[in-house]
């Protein structure tokens, strides 16, 4: 296990006041809460900091953190001195993270950081990045987590646990699945797991809430002509008449061919035109051609000419 | 391996009770009022959309690690709530967007001046 600075963790001097630390506190609490903060690790960096004001705000607990020493270094390994147990403020008190687990060289200090003796064991939060498809036909997804878990002494052990997951389908970006009991152990029971799902981007659809985008290349005379065309969806391919006259921006609407759901989302279809390359004579000849028989001018409506 | 876990989807049609919600979301039943009172969760006698669970929770994580009262909570989460809806708005204008034409066969604007480099 390894020693904790406090101290340094809230950026105070040893001699900080009750308001030094409330502030401090407030102040990186702004910064780096996990719900507002776009800082990098800004959730691993609050629950230290967390840890850190549980300590100093608490008279009791930093008094008795403080007899430790200011000999200390950070990550130093420790032990707690021999004479430790009991001289610490321990249990009761209202705690801010109620949920949270706090590290072993805290609860070698003072015990359970929660709330009462028979606590629960700590909600602890995952993220999982599924695929589209996942996500529409439903799948079963190995989670890995690194869960704390009590050894033979009783001290906090990291231990890897794979969990096989039921994706339900129809799962949407951002949703949370919890997992009863598959948190962290606790006296009075685990506690839960909340599995907090996104969906990675996909090559050929966009998402947009339960509608699903996907981009259709067409020729100019498959626009122009109408034709029927063999198009992708998540359940398999479909065919869809592509009506005369369709311009790019247009877009063909698939009922209920989007994400399950109650009711399922549309897929869209988006005609782009798509002009063959100049690359020959005949290709040249093809479109000089048109620009001589037909009577067409796109900008028209500018009123330029 | 073992069989697959199913868990809860926090979504609008799971339900959870509101024994559930203050023991899952630590809120105590006077706090579950006050967020209902707040128009942050609605107000039921029991029954509660699961979906109320996860925000139960953040608003407790948000009261907690602020240190704010429950009505900073409330209009904390209303503006969280507003920037995810205009970045899923953002999101959902760019999937609906006329998709680019490939960098081959676009025009190339250097400057902004519409002169197509040949």
């Amino acid at each position: 296990m390894h020693y904790r600075d406090y101290y340094r963790i809230m950026g105070l001097e040893r001699t900080a006041s009750a308001e030094d630390v409330k502030r401090a506190y407030r102040k990186l609490a702004r910064r780096y809460h996990p719900d507002v903060s776009k800082e990098p690790k800004a959730e691993e960096r609050f629950k230290e900091i967390g840890e850190a004001y549980e300590v100093l705000r608490d008279p009791e607990k930093r008094a008795a953190y403080d007899r430790l020493g200011s000999q200390w270094q950070p990550e130093q390994d420790f032990t707690p001195p021999p004479d430790w147990r009991g001289t610490a403020g321990r249990g009761g008190g209202a705690h801010i993270f109620e949920g949270q687990e706090f590290s072993d060289f805290f609860e070698s200090l003072f015990g359970g950081g929660r709330r009462g003796t028979a606590a629960r064991g700590a909600d602890e939060a995952a993220h999982l990045t599924i695929t589209l498809e996942d996500a529409f036909h439903g799948a079963t997804k190995p989670v890995r987590l690194s869960v704390p878990q009590r050894d033979a002494h009783g001290r906090l052990v990291p231990e890897q646990r794979t969990l096989n997951v039921r994706i339900p389908k129809g799962i949407q970006q951002g949703q949370q699945i919890r997992l009863a009991g598959q948190g962290n152990p606790g006296r009075g029971g685990a506690g839960d797991l909340y599995l907090e799902i996104a969906i990675a981007p996909h090559p050929l659809y966009r998402l947009d809430g339960r509608d699903l985008y996907l981009t259709a290349p067409v020729s100019p005379w498959e626009a122009a002509l109408g034709a029927r065309l063999k198009v992708p969806t998540l359940a398999g391919t479909v065919e869809v008449r592509l009506p005369e006259g369709s311009q790019s921006g247009q877009k063909l609407r698939l009922k209920g061919r989007g994400m399950p759901g109650t009711p399922p989302g549309d897929q869209y279809v988006l005609i782009e035109i798509v002009n063959p390359k100049t690359d020959s004579d005949r290709a040249r000849e093809l479109y000089r051609a048109m620009a001589q028989d037909l009577a067409f001018d796109p900008r028209a409506h500018w009123g330029t000419a | 391996m073992n069989d697959p876990l199913k868990g809860l989807l926090l979504d609008e049609f799971a339900v959870v009770s509101r024994s559930e919600l203050c023991a899952n979301g630590w809120v105590t039943p006077e706090e579950l009022d006050v967020l209902a009172a707040l128009g942050v969760i609605p107000e039921r006698a029991d029954g509660y959309p699961a979906v109320c669970l996860s925000i139960v929770r953040r608003a407790a994580r948000l009261k907690r690690g602020l240190e704010a009262d429950w009505e900073s909570v409330a209009v904390i989460m209303d503006l969280l709530q507003e920037i995810e809806a205009l970045k899923s708005e953002l999101y959902g204008m760019k999937a609906r967007e006329r998709p680019r034409l490939s960098s081959h066969d676009a025009p190339d604007l250097p400057g902004g001046n519409g002169v197509r480099r040949n």
